[in-house]
């Protein structure tokens, strides 16, 4: 296959249009998805390609958007809706958490829900109120959705891809700091990064990093600044529900001690559940207390203070040098 | 297609696009002289601090600007007419309404700097009547129910007083609205629900928005009166609102329209090249909501160029100023002010987080965090 390089946002555009290009019953809706191309154009050169039958801008309403999106569903179509930023899923959870997640649950497979929706998440933009939350684990809390955070282009088209295609509703969270961060060369055409499967991203002995989205790349650099010293794993998870458990798992069982590297606040995030899955399923190779790196318990701040919110490389690598001490 | 106001017979105007009107509408407003002038420097203010707003954001000192040229009257007018006791309750490009009622500058700004907003005093009864307000809260629409609920609690404990809240044509297809109006109708709330139709919300046409002509016919559907008015003569702004907020007193909700147009980009973020041409935003030049009032100031003999020259040159100095003022004061934030106010009483992990952040912070400084 030949290949592109792409930006994390460009590979989120051509995998829409790759897969709208091979099914005609894929349909994409949200606020200012079509003739603008998205506020991040995240859908950009989709309306010129597919008409605006096919990509729809429409009303300010996530309540809409959602019950629309399940409705076409379940008609048949496979709709893909854009939320403008995950703050705003807040309007459309109604809909989602009482709808989309029992669908298939409460018509026993009648209706699955066969449904994607996208929306940028985290900080790191100087964006103003609710366009920086990272609150991914109340979707994974809730039963029914399948969770992804893409963390690099080629992941983020091939996740998708399997997104469009699973039969059950799909949250597709898109780091919005790393849209356009670096590029990565991208398989032109459609393929499938498979759901639920995480991405060792640096193989290591000493220390297992677990991470996901925009918190990837620091969790890396970490890993390379202490590379002389400390040997790190770092595992992007890829897919936050269903969690690769075995991969954890094994990682641990490998290194015995582990940081956990998310930008969502602390209380209640999943950071939590995976020192859980670890204490219950590898309690006996723990070599040191598991370290948690988030983001603070604070309304998320704006501006110049967001800085202070976001876990970075020296908070990382302080957190690993501590678990390897011990 | 974009609206105008002339193409509705029901539109309520006192200043047509030329600048001809009826003297004695305009008399029957009974304002005196500064009150006159003072609608007319509010917009002038409004449009020298947007000016301001714009050009820090270009020079990278403010991260997010919302732009407001063009939509002076339909901001300043409605905040008029108010008393000082009443509430408004608005989204976050009106900054003309908040000059209105008097809120500094440099207040506004710091908006823009930090986020969050401040108030004088925290007892309700020693507010200022630009502190009488909610805050932004960037959830589109969000506070249409919530100044039900205001207004309610306040008329529960005994007071006289109005809410004025205000969405966009794109907020109003929330459900939010539906909720906001039908509290208000049902329980014969003092609120004034504004409509601010500028046509986009964001790239989105308002006839793709609606379905319907005007938004003022909704308001049948909750029990009360509609009232669409021409959202850029700032007389008419005033007297609608005015009336509305009369009416509301008595605990008649009142749905307004005021039909605009947005100029500018939705936001610094915007590009609004991508979906519309200069060519459809030139009519609404003609319209523009200062100089069209500059003709009734000058039959008044309120208004000459040498005053225009004077009030613009204040209105910029001030904005200047107040930057400069919100720059410094944004300037003193420190690590710690992430948790500020989080909780009114936080509980004990937080004020350790608080300890973790600003040991890691000391321990490795300010370059670390930085991005
Ligand atoms: C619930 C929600 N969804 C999406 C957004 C993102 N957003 C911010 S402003 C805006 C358009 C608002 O249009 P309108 O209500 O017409 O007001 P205007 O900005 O034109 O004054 C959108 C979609 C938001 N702030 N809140």
């Amino acid at each position: 296959m030949a290949a592109d390089t792409l930006t994390l946002v460009e590979a989120v555009a051509e995998g829409l249009h790759d897969e709208m290009a091979r099914d005609e019953s894929v349909v994409v809706l949200g606020e200012d998805v079509g003739r603008s191309g998205g506020v991040f154009r995240a859908t950009e050169g989709l309306r010129d390609a597919f008409g605006p039958d096919r990509v729809v801008d429409t009303p300010l309403t996530e309540t809409g958007i959602a019950g629309a999106a399940i409705g076409l569903a379940a008609s048949g179509l496979r709709p893909v809706a854009e939320i403008q930023f995950m703050g705003f899923t807040y309007a459309a959870l109604e809909q989602l958490f009482t709808r989309a997640a029992r669908m298939n649950a409460r018509s026993r497979g009648q209706f699955p829900g066969q449904l994607v929706v996208r929306a940028p998440f985290g900080g790191g933009v100087r964006a103003p109120d609710l366009h920086g939350e990272s609150m991914e684990a109340i979707f994974v809390h809730h039963p029914g959705f399948k969770v992804i955070v893409p963390s690099t282009p080629r992941d983020a088209k091939g996740l998708l891809t399997a997104a469009i295609r699973d039969p059950d509703p799909v949250l597709f969270f898109e780091p919005k700091k790393i849209y356009r961060a670096f590029r990565e060369a991208v398989p032109e055409g459609t393929y499938e990064v498979p759901i639920g499967d995480a991405s060792v991203r640096r193989e290591g002995e000493d220390v297992s990093a677990f991470t996901w989205g925009a918190m990837t790349r620091p969790t890396l650099d970490a890993a390379d600044e202490l590379a002389e010293e400390i040997d790190v794993e770092v595992v992007d998870l890829r897919t936050l529900s269903p969690m690769d458990r075995a991969t954890i798992v094994d990682s641990f069982k490998k290194t015995g001690r582990a940081v956990v590297v998310h930008e969502a606040p602390r209380t209640g995030g999943l950071a939590g559940e995976i020192t859980a899955l670890l204490q219950e399923e590898a309690l006996f190779y723990q070599e040191a207390p598991i370290a948690r790196v988030t983001g603070w318990d604070a309304v998320y701040p704006l501006y110049e203070l967001e800085d202070f919110q976001l876990p970075n490389a020296t908070r990382v690598t302080e957190a690993i040098r501590e678990v390897s001490e011990v | 297609m974009t609206r105008v106001p002339e193409e509705y017979d029901e539109c309520k105007r006192i200043v047509a696009p030329d600048g001809s009107y009826d003297a004695a509408e305009v008399a029957a407003l009974e304002l005196d002289d500064d009150e006159f002038r003072e609608l007319y420097e509010s917009m002038v203010q409004a449009r020298a601090l947007e000016e301001r707003g714009r050009t820090l954001q270009r020079r990278g000192e403010f991260h997010f600007w919302m732009e407001c040229r063009g939509l002076e009257a339909a901001h300043v007018g409605p905040a008029a007419a108010l008393a000082d006791r009443d509430w408004l309750n608005t989204e976050w490009r009106q900054y003309g309404a908040h000059i209105q009622r008097g809120r500094p500058l440099e207040d506004i700004l710091l908006f823009w700097l930090r986020g969050y907003e401040t108030w004088e005093t925290d007892d309700i009864d020693r507010m200022d009547p630009y502190e009488r307000r909610l805050p932004h809260i960037v959830a589109v629409g969000t506070q249409l129910p919530q100044t039900a609920g205001l207004v309610w609690g306040r008329k529960l404990q005994g007071y006289d007083e109005v809410g004025l809240v205000t969405v966009g044509d794109g907020g109003a297809s929330k459900g939010d609205f539906h909720a906001g109006l039908n509290f208000a109708g049902v329980l014969e709330l003092p609120v004034v629900f504004l409509v601010l139709n500028n046509q986009w919300a964001i790239s989105t046409p308002v006839e793709e928005q609606t379905a319907a002509d005007t938004f003022a016919q909704r308001a049948a559907g909750y029990g009360f009166d509609g009232v669409l008015v021409d959202g850029n003569d700032v007389l008419a702004t005033y007297r609608e609102t005015r009336c509305a907020v009369e009416r509301a007193r008595d605990g008649e909700p009142v749905l307004l329209e005021a039909l605009t147009y947005r100029r500018g980009a939705h936001s610094s973020s915007d590009d609004h090249g991508r979906y519309r041409s200069e060519e459809a935003i030139e009519p609404w030049r003609e319209r523009d909501p200062i100089d069209r009032y500059e003709r009734v100031l000058e039959d008044r003999g309120l208004w000459d160029e040498e005053y225009a020259a004077s009030v613009r040159e204040a209105a910029e100095q001030r904005a200047r100023e107040a930057a400069d003022e919100a720059l410094a004061v944004a300037a003193e934030q420190g690590p710690g002010d992430v948790f500020d106010e989080v909780f009114a009483n936080p509980p004990d992990y937080v004020e350790s987080q608080r300890a973790e952040l600003l040991d890691l912070y000391e321990r490795h400084g300010e370059e670390a965090f930085r991005w």
